[in-house]
């Protein structure tokens, strides 16, 4: 009995709490709604903004706002201009938001690597925030674009942008139309334990765009987005080809090959083992499709 | 009851958290000097605008962030020392610390179980892992003394030994979901190294309650456990009634920390590193011990959060990392003091 | 009212064991009464049994007129104080913080000591001649000192039932005779203290060492397989028929210069000379 009336007093202490917190700002020019089924309104577009995420970071820089950008998170790493923008943590979990704050921008952006806390924090700060969830498909780029055009004023770039984007995707299906095969890829994320390497499972946008390029993925029949693949499985599955993006933690096909038991795989013996720029099928942005053009051309090159 | 200060501990204890809760709030990415401070602070209080501050940035950051952290960190670091004394003096055991009997355990599991079920951006959502820990927590200790009982006691070994089992427990299974949901699993990390203390001012009400009234009992039963270090029989002969005793300890040991815990994540070491240096200057008497320990230890985590903060700024390491960081050396450091001098 | 301790056909169990059955006496206020039997007869149980804290299977204890199922812990602690055996104890504590925690059933829940209480403390003090060693951490004291540390503690408790186990195992023998001395003392005071209003204490000890008891107890109850076998004057108690039945063994009584001695009757085998 005391402990059910300890637990619904803080539920309604927070509630109490909460239902004075600031309501939505009515009224402007833009009115979305994100992530989080919030509605988030802006008068006019946001003209210094803070991105929370590399991915949003790319996209930003992508639509023609890199100039807008007064903050971003630690990881943001590409284009290489992102590096002199002022870095508002991120690489532990945990931002600064006094430097998001003192930033004093009209908009942060935030993605699905952020905690709803992390978006209350900022909201209780007086700051306005859109959650940007990541794109299930390829066609969920477009809106991911079209979106980020509208917050930061770029519409029409992100809309040519968007085109471009489609014509090279449609290219894509029409070279892979003409595979005669479908060659067995696997993707390895993390390959700390040898006998137990990471690997992008079904439902990830990797197992979508291994398929999209024409090959299928070894990781098919795990669980989980992101699981781990045992060797022996692995030996099973005999993958055509393997791509290392762990590569950019500095795995190299040389290590893997020295890997005991792993000489028996096909793709190692064949050496149709390559490291890959793991930045281009991780961050949901415009780069998915120069990976996905990259994973075209490894997975079937006689079509290239 | 070694050395006689002729300084009130209370006092020295009490500027120490005085200058730490300072530092808090002027250090951080952005550093306040303490004219600006001061006159930020006292414009608001009047209503009007700071001249040092135009826009409100300082006021906002000070506000908004730094003030309601330094007094949530400071609820959190009395907490956790608080019942860590009171533990050390419960057990009688100066490994006990407020996580003995699976209050970490089970508020993990409990955030990590909100977590997964992805509640809905609204306020009932947004507090669900907190409450989920809160609950988790005291469910916890609940089993583990349900399994440890004798009849109306919970020995001692017992709830040391069923504190252990069910804590492995929560915390295998709090790992097969974390690692089941790639998702979360970042999330559920910084939660659990006390990289999520909530912000704001509306979680400080919520824990307001609990720690006040646990602390507030918490410095009242330094006596009884004065007398229960003689051992329970001892004790009952002396005119203590030796289970009520132990288990009002318990009851409020837990309420605090599960409070503590559910709003900051698990931050270790606090607990069981201040109550040893406040013995180690001022002695093992639990009127004394509790209160200055719960000082100590809201100046101590003030301190380590300050160092979390701008280490490595804009980074932000979790709390708990910074405190692991600097418990396990002092710690041992204690260790080594207390073998040449008999302070237990 | 003369009696201070009743025990009305006690028998108490451990872990489910019966240790004592079936066990009455009475206890003057201001004697001594010592319990004497071989290990396992249930001295320690029935010490712990009339103090209240093992719960008994049968039978009344009563202290002072007052059954002490009917007391609270406070109640029950102001009325007996048990001396424990000097061996295991937090190390931290001054003699003095020890004595004054004597005074927890007279104090509220914090603990605050009032300025009658610290007068009673530095009596205790006194009276244990400890007063020089009173800042002095319980681990830093001898043997005697602890255990006369403890006895101070039980005078500040100001129970006017004192109950002892072994008090003088692990001393060396001139602390056993002042201790059995000052017990002594506090059954019987002077006629200057009895002037001064000092009220004499009852007092239980347990004690194996049967050389001790002559001169300082007033009773002697030999207990033998959880049993009271005999209660009655050192005289009537220590005799060799009685003593040699209970411990198993031939023994025979000397009484020398008003000491009465318990020794084997015969000499060890094989040993040519004494």
């Amino acid at each position: 009995m005391k402990s059910l009336i300890a637990t619904i007093l803080p539920a309604l202490l927070m509630l109490v709490a909460c239902s004075s917190a600031p309501a939505s700002v009515t009224g402007g020019g833009i009115k979305l709604q994100d992530g989080l089924a919030r509605e988030v309104t802006l008068d006019k577009p946001a003209a210094r903004i803070v991105s929370l995420s590399p991915s949003i970071t790319e996209i930003l820089f992508a639509v023609g706002a890199g100039s807008q950008v007064v903050g971003r998170d630690s990881f943001s790493n590409y284009p290489a201009d992102a590096a002199a923008i002022p870095d508002v943590g991120g690489s532990m979990g945990s931002y600064s938001f006094e430097t998001i704050a003192s930033l004093e921008p009209d908009l942060v952006i935030a993605a699905e690597i952020n905690t709803p806390e992390q978006v209350s924090a900022l909201e209780g700060l007086g700051v306005k925030v859109y959650y940007l969830s990541n794109p299930t498909d390829l066609d969920g780029i477009y809106t991911m674009l079209q979106t980020v055009g509208t917050l930061s004023g770029h519409v029409d770039e992100a809309a040519a942008l968007s085109t471009s984007l489609k014509q090279r995707v449609d290219s894509v299906r029409k070279t892979i139309a003409k595979a005669q095969a479908k060659p067995l890829v696997f993707y390895e994320l993390d390959g700390t334990d040898p006998a137990k390497p990471w690997t992008p499972g079904p439902g990830s946008f990797l197992d979508m765009l291994i398929s999209e390029a024409g090959g299928s993925n070894a990781a098919a029949g795990l669980q989980s987005q992101w699981a781990q693949i045992s060797i022996e499985e692995l030996l099973v599955q005999d993958p055509d080809i393997i791509l290392l993006g762990d590569s950019i933690y500095g795995m190299t096909p040389e290590q893997v090959s020295a890997r005991p038991g792993w000489d028996d795989l096909t793709a190692i013996r064949e050496g149709r083992i390559y490291p890959f720029n793991d930045d281009l099928i991780s961050r949901p942005g415009p780069r998915l499709v120069d990976g996905l053009e990259e994973l075209a051309r490894l997975i079937h090159p006689e079509l290239y | 009851m070694h050395k006689q200060n002729t300084l009130s501990p209370y006092l020295i204890i009490t500027l120490i958290l005085i200058a730490s809760a300072v530092l808090s709030v002027a250090v951080g990415s952005v550093f306040i000097p303490l004219p600006t401070l001061w006159d930020v602070l006292s414009s608001a209080i009047r209503g009007t605008a700071s001249t040092l501050d135009p826009e409100g940035v300082y006021l906002k950051i000070l506000s908004g962030l730094r003030l309601p952290r330094m007094l949530m960190l400071a609820m959190v670091g009395a907490a956790l020392a608080g019942s860590g004394g009171a533990y050390q003096g419960l057990f009688r055991n100066p490994l006990a610390d407020p996580f003995l009997i699976g209050v970490s355990s089970g508020a993990g599991l409990g955030a990590v179980l909100a977590m997964l079920a992805k509640s809905p951006y609204t306020p009932a959502g947004l507090i669900s892992v907190p409450l989920a820990a809160f609950c988790g927590a005291l469910l916890t200790v609940l089993v583990v003394a349900l399994l440890a009982r004798v009849g109306r006691t919970v020995p001692t070994t017992n709830l040391i030994l069923a504190g252990v089992a069910v804590s492995s427990f929560a915390s295998a299974v709090t790992s097969a979901l974390m690692i089941h949901s790639t998702g979360e699993l970042r999330r559920a990390l910084v939660w659990l190294m006390g990289g999520a203390i909530m912000t704001g001012w509306s979680p400080i009400l919520a824990v307001l309650p609990y720690v006040l009234i646990a602390l507030t009992g918490l410095v009242l039963i330094g006596h009884p456990l004065n007398v229960l270090q003689f051992g329970e029989e001892q004790a009952l002969q002396l005119g203590i009634r030796v289970q009520r005793a132990r288990w009002i300890t318990i009851a409020l040991a837990t309420l605090a920390t599960a409070a503590a815990v559910a709003f900051a994540g698990i931050i270790g070491f606090i607990g069981l590193v201040v109550p040893h240096i406040i013995r180690m200057l001022w002695g093992g008497d639990y009127r004394r011990l509790i209160p200055l320990s719960m000082l100590g230890g809201a100046s101590l985590l003030l301190l380590t959060d300050v160092a979390a903060r701008t280490v490595i700024a804009p980074q932000e390491i979790p709390v708990g990392i910074i405190t692991a960081l600097l418990g396990a050396p002092f710690f041992l450091w204690i260790l080594k003091l207390s073998k040449a001098q008999n302070y237990w | 009212m003369r009696e201070m301790l009743e025990v009305i056909a006690i028998s108490a169990s451990y872990n489910h064991k019966p240790i004592i059955e079936d066990i009455s006496l009475r206890l003057d206020k201001g004697s001594v009464l010592a319990l004497i039997g071989p290990n396992g007869s249930g001295k320690t149980t029935f010490i712990r049994a009339i103090s209240g804290v093992l719960p008994l299977r049968k039978g009344t204890v009563k202290v002072d007129g007052q059954d002490i199922n009917n007391m609270s812990p406070q109640q029950r602690a102001r009325k007996i104080a048990v001396v424990p055996q000097a061996r295991s104890f937090p190390a931290a504590f001054t003699a003095e913080e020890v004595v004054a925690l004597g005074r927890t059933p007279h104090l509220n829940w914090l603990g605050k000591v009032t300025e009658r209480d610290m007068v009673i403390i530095e009596e205790a003090l006194e009276k244990m001649d400890l007063t020089a060693l009173r800042s002095r951490a319980v681990s830093e004291l001898s043997g005697g000192e602890q255990q006369r540390l403890f006895l101070a503690r039980s005078l500040a408790q100001g129970s006017p039932l004192l109950l002892m186990d072994e008090p003088t195992t692990h001393l060396d023998l001139q602390y056993q005779l002042s201790l059995m001395e000052r017990i002594y003392q506090l059954a019987h005071p002077s006629d200057d203290e009895l002037a001064k209003g000092v009220q004499p204490r009852t007092v239980v000890i347990a004690i194996h060492d049967l050389n001790l008891i002559s001169r300082y107890a007033d009773q002697v109850g030999l207990l033998v397989g959880g049993r009271l076998i005999t209660l009655g004057k050192p005289q009537v108690v220590l005799t060799p028929e009685l003593l040699s039945s209970a411990y198993n063994l031939p023994l025979q009584v000397i009484h020398e210069r008003g000491f009465t001695l318990v020794m084997p009757s015969n000499p060890p085998e094989g040993r040519k000379d004494q």
